[in-house]
């Protein structure tokens, strides 16, 4: 018995050994990996590519809701105690903002794409005591993320807009010495450090002004979306406001920031 | 010049817009919180449960329901509940805003059953060597149920069980008799009488 040849039949060209597709299919394919790399390359299509090194101090302002829940109830634990013992232990200040650092490096214009990371840290709490029983909530939180950003100068040199996405990593540390009260909540005492990570993303807008050749300053205001579905403390997951489910953090926000940028021409 | 100052407006609006509005963004239940006292003693127990801690960040709590765990409930930012049984319940409440959002939260709350109260008589003048006398344990009684245990110590060494017993001495003294009783619930407690019997002491005391 005869077998037939198939591939002869079925493609007008002979089929690639190396390749499990088809030759029209691999055309197709190769035709994608150049259009991705030539806009990969976009930004330095141009002659001189600069090279834009970016820092500078940001404040963050974010309302983490599972960390304002839990000041907010141990802010009315603290109240409860007051009127008992007749104390005067000062409330915990929401924590609502942090200061921090931007870095990042980008090449090209008026397409430019780069590295960056951000840094941030608040941190909040209240001592005090009622008669012979000490209070102490210290909570104090840490934030840094490495990003992809991905920006573009309508006005080269003066605006910016950017997009970024990247891995976030945080951190809560927890240190609280608190009296047993006759109250639904009060918070768990101890001294723990959890620890979590996420994906984020963020868009910023920038305006600078020229200062000296190749170096500007800029304003700059952007949004991040960072949510930590859950932090841990080793297998201990955080929960804050003791309801027995683990808390998400979300430290989306927005921020302002002041931008010192430094071009290099490659 | 002047699209940059354009520029410089348009960034800082965009940056406080978007900061005041970040707390709008995410949902906030009510939280409910209360305070409870007492929070542990002795059957009948009258719990005051004051939820007035309960707060909403975004909205007005409109309701406040309790679950006291023995099967009753209650309504209001403040009331009171007396437990008549010994357990440990759990008092959970729940809080309403005028969103329709809602929290709960629970506490607990111990309550102890109270002493059974032991009794017996005596006789009212002293007896005899030899001379039977009854211990009647009846007037006892527990406000948790009935009885189930009359446990008698005689003071010479001897011992009995029942609600009524006899007894009889062989030297003269005084002995101390106690009773203990146990309920249906486990709680024991215990009375000791003295009774006078007349006569001389044994060869060996």
């Amino acid at each position: 018995m005869k077998r037939k040849p198939k591939a002869a039949k079925a493609f007008p060209h002979p089929p690639d050994v190396f390749s499990p597709l088809p030759s029209g299919e691999r055309v197709r394919v190769r035709g994608k990996w150049t259009v991705l790399i030539l806009l990969l390359l976009l930004p330095f299509s141009t002659w001189a590519i600069p090279l834009g090194v970016e820092s500078g101090p940001h404040f963050f302002r974010t309302y983490p809701p599972a960390i304002s829940a839990f000041i907010q109830l141990t802010n009315q634990a603290i109240l409860y105690g007051n009127s008992t013992f007749f104390g005067d232990i000062p409330l915990i200040p929401l924590m609502s903002g942090g200061l921090g650092v931007r870095v990042a490096e980008t090449l090209g214009e008026p397409f430019a794409m780069g590295l960056g990371f951000s840094l941030f840290a608040m941190e909040t709490g209240t001592s005090g005591s009622w008669g012979a029983q000490e209070v102490a909530v210290n909570l104090g939180l840490s934030y840094a993320d490495l990003h992809l950003l991905l920006s573009f100068s309508p006005l080269p040199g003066l605006l910016f807009l950017g997009a970024s996405l990247g891995f976030a990593w945080t951190n809560l540390s927890y240190d609280v010495e608190f009296p047993s009260l006759p109250l639904s909540f009060v918070p768990e005492n101890g001294q723990r450090t959890f620890s979590g990570r996420t994906f984020v993303a963020a868009a910023f807008l920038r305006a600078a002004w020229p200062i000296l050749p190749n170096l500007s300053l800029g304003l700059e205001g952007g949004f991040r979306f960072a949510l930590f579905s859950g932090l841990f403390s080793g297998d201990i997951p955080m929960d804050l406001n003791r309801d027995g489910a683990p808390d998400p953090l979300d430290l989306s926000g927005a921020w302002l920031g002041i931008t010192l940028r430094v071009e290099f021409p490659l | 010049m002047r699209a940059k100052f354009f520029f410089l407006g348009m960034v800082a609006l965009a940056a406080l817009i978007l900061g005041g509005c970040v707390g709008k963004f995410s949902v906030k239940a009510p939280e409910a919180i209360f305070s409870l006292r007492p929070t542990e003693g002795i059957a009948p127990l009258t719990v005051v449960c004051d939820g007035s801690l309960s707060f909403s960040e975004s909205s007005r709590i409109v309701e406040y329901i309790w679950d006291f765990g023995d099967g009753n409930k209650a309504f209001g930012p403040i009331v009171s509940h007396t437990y008549s049984r010994g357990g440990t319940y759990r008092v959970t409440l729940t809080v309403y805003d005028d969103q329709g959002r809602r929290s709960s939260r629970e506490a607990q709350v111990v309550v102890r059953f109270p002493k059974p109260v032991p009794d017996f008589s005596v006789p009212p003048i002293p007896v005899g060597t030899y001379e039977v006398i009854t211990f009647d344990a009846s007037a006892s009684y527990s406000p948790n149920g009935k009885i189930v245990r009359y446990m008698w110590a005689f003071g010479d060494g001897t011992s009995a069980e029942g609600m009524v017993v006899e007894k009889s001495y062989r030297y003269g003294g005084a002995y101390p008799v106690t009773l203990s009783v146990v309920d249906e619930v486990g709680e024991v407690a215990s009375v000791t009488k003295v009774v006078q019997v007349l006569g001389g002491p044994g060869c060996g005391s």
